[in-house]
């Protein structure tokens, strides 16, 4: 397996590069340039003279591609120092997440090494152990202790193009993952219920539903939960429940820490109501699909034979559908959820649009706007690896999920 | 033990427990990872916690929420929402000429002039009065040199207490000139001599120039910058203000927080309160124009700037019933008519007609312009009748008024022009940007006027990249439509003339309609008057000199309709009146936050 791994990722390294060249080569010939917009005031002629210069767009568009290139793949050189400082001078949330990801990490590599149980309790400890290791990797990414690379400044004068990525795709994930986890909790047992109570009333009225939501523009369904969860809501009941926009109100730091320097309940209510409309608007749409994905593929599994057979034998029918059917229904299921994991790194353009959320997304489309390709070029990579990455974390779980699958 | 992990409600405890922490980790700030908060200042002196001393002000030690016995309320917070955040704290870095960070900026920066909202005249700000030829600040010397002389207020203090003093002057004055700076040197660049007191600064230009009235529109503090990298340790943070708040919190992506000046040297002229009366105000990003709305119904925000389409103006103004009250402004941005005279055009139309007077003026008299302000801007302001008008109204004649929409004179003209280009049909090619829905409506417009008349007419729009691209900068066009800029003073005015200078061809110059211009079909008295005329504008700072040769040249180019002013795009502002006391809308690149230390919250 670790020899398929290494084979996919030098696959998913030629297919970044060849990505980058092809990006690079249509933001060059689309005709504009980052300068543009300066143009038609003369005065500001010599201005554009020196940043043409200063940015290297004098230089032919292969030039300009190298040095980006070489650029994009070399780490900056951050003061140990200053590393240090972040480390141990400011404990706060993400420290302690750290930290504790850390131990659970140890503790995960060390017992696969020495121990081999398969008790519950392993599982379970498995199941903390990945997210925890998620949440360290992005924690160092994002408060760059150990490692950042020179991926430049941006066109737009809004600094490091690193830290924006980062300081957006912190937000891009907030959002990303809370809708995912709304999305799977209700869609999946949705579709499985559906199967299992296939043309009953509940059957029919869920497939209309999610026929409904999934056929709808996402800006509509955004707009609607705006007009009547944030605005008309509190008129009826005089009670602001939801935001129309942004990610916290602008006191959100007057509301006090909790214990450990966790957010205090005033805190973690705030994010709720800003959270909650944007990730319910991703999270419809997404919802609508795994659940009829998630039906077709039960309704396939539940008439195969070894299922016959499971009932048959005379096993009771919660394990029939949990631990037979499911599992194996949930394979095509890993496929959606993986392409959607690696498409959230790119934002959601759409809908952070909406609801004013500082995410990779609208990051994205202001670069657009301004042909500030360092960022462009940066976040059209980053979804291309979260693409790469997460296709391959597909393909091993396909074969947690199947033991027949083989990686030669 | 095992019994307790077995269990699933401690499982899915747990699994939520780490989603929950990851999911609040991902996008918190609280370690400065997308925060900025202004530095700190060095010297915090002690009374800058009590508001300053004035007979009305309150007395005790506070920084909020304080009435007075009479006047305005002091305290509370105001929302401004916004489409666009700022890349950049810094405006003189890249980034830093985008209009948001003007709109910000005002609550923390201060120089030489702003712009009245209610004249819209230049008025000043840090120095007693503006200087002028009238008022001895600006002296025409013997040697053909000009000085300006600036009086610094004497209560004029950056936020940490230390006087604002000429040495700012000339360190602004010396950061705006050094060679690594990728900033607009104009004017800054002909200043050969400077004289520097604790609270005056003068400096002489090489010649006389009205473009003095501009400059020194920022001052920066030389204690807080000099000695940093002014280019990347000013892009996030602020340095002492000098305006009525300071910053507070930068929420990237999200809002900008600003909060009293508590050593804010102005008081209200109405009732001598000390200023600000708010203790903070928040700038809020929300990209979408219909989530902006969304959230002023909400009340979420205050204070809206949106873009002024007309179904927008018509969805606030249906809120006025409820406390909100609408500003329709006339805007400085104006849209013009225009006609290329290079030898491009015949690359967009073989047939173009351009050189020929009597066609252009035919062309004027098709031109329905009431029809298109009702159609574009639901008739809310009048038609230009000169580029002199948004900003400068009381120069303008309204030259280009003798074009009134008449068909039977344009056809007129047309058949004049016929006869003397030899030609039994007259063609039109009409380019504009196809992503503006206002130029795409007026080019619609366009169709059935001039079949009216009957010029064989044709639409050619173009993505704005390519239009204001490769377009402008050949002089690819027949019959063309944009808009420029205009700013208020007789600066703003003259800069206007230089558009259509005829030794100036782009790139170096703005002349992109090539009238006059040695590659020109126009080359004639009228154009070789207006270089003159130019080229005076641009040597004098005497009104009396000024008005007279503006309003020359303005007629040369209506009799010669080098181009035809249409109309001036709306500005549209909407606040809380219910809410919110002392807001005017400021239709110049001022904007609606121009007056921002006197808004005061009414309902406290």
């Amino acid at each position: 397996m670790f020899a398929y791994i290494i084979r996919r990722l030098v696959y998913g390294i030629v297919t970044l590069f060849a990505l980058s060249l092809v990006v690079f080569m249509l933001i060059q010939f689309s005709g504009g340039t980052p300068l543009d917009r300066l143009k038609l005031n003369p005065r500001m002629q010599p201005v554009i003279a020196q940043l043409t210069e200063q940015w290297g767009l004098d230089k032919p568009w292969y030039e300009q591609y190298f040095i980006w290139l070489k650029n994009f793949v070399t780490p900056i050189d951050i003061p140990a120092e200053e590393g240090l400082t972040v480390y141990f001078g400011k404990l706060g949330v993400r420290s302690w997440v750290a930290i504790a990801a850390f131990v659970v990490a140890v503790g995960y590599a060390i017992a696969t090494f020495f121990v081999k149980i398969e008790a519950n309790w392993w599982r379970t400890y498995r199941a903390f152990s990945i997210l925890v290791v998620g949440a360290i990797a992005f924690w160092i990414i994002k408060s760059r202790v150990v490692f950042a690379l020179n991926w430049g400044e941006s066109f737009r004068g809004d600094g490091a193009v690193w830290d924006n990525i980062f300081g957006a795709a912190g937000n891009t994930f907030r959002l990303g993952l809370t809708a995912l986890a709304i999305a799977l909790i209700i869609g999946i047992p949705l579709g499985v219920y559906q199967a299992i109570r296939q043309y009953s009333f509940f059957d029919q009225l869920g497939t209309m539903v999610s026929f409904i939501t999934f056929s709808t523009p996402i800006f509509i369904i955004g707009v609607l939960l705006q007009l009547i969860l944030a605005y008309q809501l509190e008129r009826w009941t005089g009670v602001k429940v939801f935001y129309v926009a942004g990610m916290t109100s602008s006191g959100y730091a007057e509301l006090g820490r909790g214990i450990f320097g966790l957010p205090s309940l005033a805190q973690l209510g705030d994010v709720i109501q800003h959270l909650t409309l944007p990730a319910v608007s991703i999270a419809a749409i997404s919802m609508a699909g795994y659940s009829r994905f998630q039906r077709a593929s039960m309704l396939e599994v539940m008439h195969s034979d070894y299922l016959r057979t499971a009932k048959a034998k005379g096993l009771p029918r919660r394990n029939i559908i949990v631990k037979h059917a499911l599992r194996n229904a949930m394979i095509p299921i890993v496929t959606l959820v993986s392409l959607d994991i690696a498409t959230m790194i790119g934002g959601a353009i759409i809908t952070e649009s909406i609801f004013g959320w500082p995410g990779v997304g609208r990051l994205y489309i202001g670069a657009i706007n301004a042909v500030d390709y360092p960022t462009i070029m940066a976040v059209v990579l980053a979804i291309g690896a979260g693409v790469v990455v997460m296709n391959i974390i597909a393909d091993i779980l396909y074969g947690v999920l199947d033991p027949r699958v083989r990686y030669d | 033990m095992n019994r307790l992990w077995r269990s699933r409600k401690v499982l899915w405890l747990a699994v939520l427990l780490a989603f929950a922490m990851i999911v609040t980790a991902c996008g918190d700030s609280d370690e400065g990872g997308d925060e900025t908060t202004a530095a700190p200042t060095t010297e915090a002196p002690e009374e800058t916690t009590t508001a300053a001393p004035t007979t009305e002000a309150p007395v005790e030690e506070t920084t909020t929420t304080t009435e007075p016995e009479v006047g305005k309320q002091y305290g509370g917070e105001v929302v401004v929402a916004d489409d666009q955040e700022p890349p950049t704290l810094n405006s003189f870095v890249p980034g830093g000429d985008n209009f948001i960070v003007s709109i910000v900026g005002q609550s923390y920066w201060a120089g030489v002039q702003e712009i009245d909202g209610f004249t819209l005249e230049l008025i000043p700000e840090l120095v007693t009065e503006l200087p002028t030829v009238g008022n001895g600040g600006v002296t025409v010397n013997d040697d053909g040199t000009m000085t300006v002389n600036y009086q610094i207020r004497d209560e004029a203090i950056w936020s940490d207490g230390t006087p604002i003093s000429g040495d700012d002057f000339q360190f602004t004055l010396d950061t705006i000139l050094d060679p690594d700076l990728p900033v607009d040197k104009t004017t800054y660049e002909d200043i050969v001599s400077t004289d520097v007191g604790a609270k005056t600064f003068s400096y002489t230009l090489a010649q006389p120039t009205a473009l003095y009235e501009l400059i020194f529109g920022q001052i920066i503090p030389k204690h807080d910058v000099e000695g940093s990298d002014f280019t990347t340790d000013w892009n996030e943070t602020m340095w002492s203000s000098a305006g009525p708040f300071v910053l507070d919190t930068w929420q990237k992506g999200e809002f900008i927080r600003v909060v009293r000046n508590e050593n804010y040297w102005k008081v209200d002229a109405e009732t001598g309160q000390q200023l600000p009366f708010l203790d903070s105000v928040v700038f809020r990003f929300i990209p979408e124009t219909e989530s902006i709305i969304t959230a002023f119904r909400g009340r979420e925000v205050d204070v809206i700037q949106p873009p002024p389409a007309t179904e927008t103006i018509e969805a606030l103004q249906a809120l006025e019933p409820e406390g909100a009250i609408v500003e329709v402004l006339s805007g400085p941005v104006w849209e013009h008519l225009n006609f290329q005279f290079g030898p491009k055009r015949f690359d967009r139309n073989e047939n173009s007609a351009n050189e020929n007077l009597n066609y252009r003026k035919g062309v004027a008299h098709t031109i329905n312009k009431d029809l298109i302000v009702d159609e574009i801007l639901a008739g809310q302001v009048e038609p230009l009748n000169s580029f002199l008008e948004p900003v400068t109204p009381t120069i303008s004649t309204g030259a280009w008024s003798q074009y009134d929409y008449n068909p039977t004179k344009a056809m007129e003209y047309f058949e004049l022009a016929k006869g003397e280009l030899g030609v039994d049909e007259l063609f039109t090619v009409f380019s504009t940007t196809s992503n503006n829905d206002a130029r795409v409506k007026l080019s619609e417009l366009f169709v059935n006027m001039f079949e009216e008349v009957g010029v064989t007419y044709e639409n050619q729009l173009e993505d704005s990249q390519l239009f204001f691209g490769e377009t402008l900068d050949n002089g690819i066009w027949d019959l063309g439509e944009w808009a420029w800029v205009g700013s208020p003073g007789f600066s703003g005015a003259i800069s206007l003339y230089d558009l259509f200078d005829p030794e100036s061809p782009p790139p170096d110059g703005g002349n992109y309609y090539r009238w006059g211009t040695p590659d020109s079909v126009a080359i004639d008295d009228a154009t070789a008057r207006f270089a003159e005329i130019r080229d005076e504008l641009n040597t004098s700072v005497d009104p009396d000199v000024l008005i007279p040769l503006m309003q020359e040249g303005e007629q040369i180019l209506a009799d010669q309709v080098v181009i035809f002013p249409l109309y001036a795009r709306l500005v549209t502002a909407a606040v809380w009146g219910d809410e919110v006391g002392g807001f005017k809308h400021n239709p110049t690149q001022a904007s609606h936050t121009w007056n921002l230390e006197e808004w005061y919250r009414v309902d406290l």
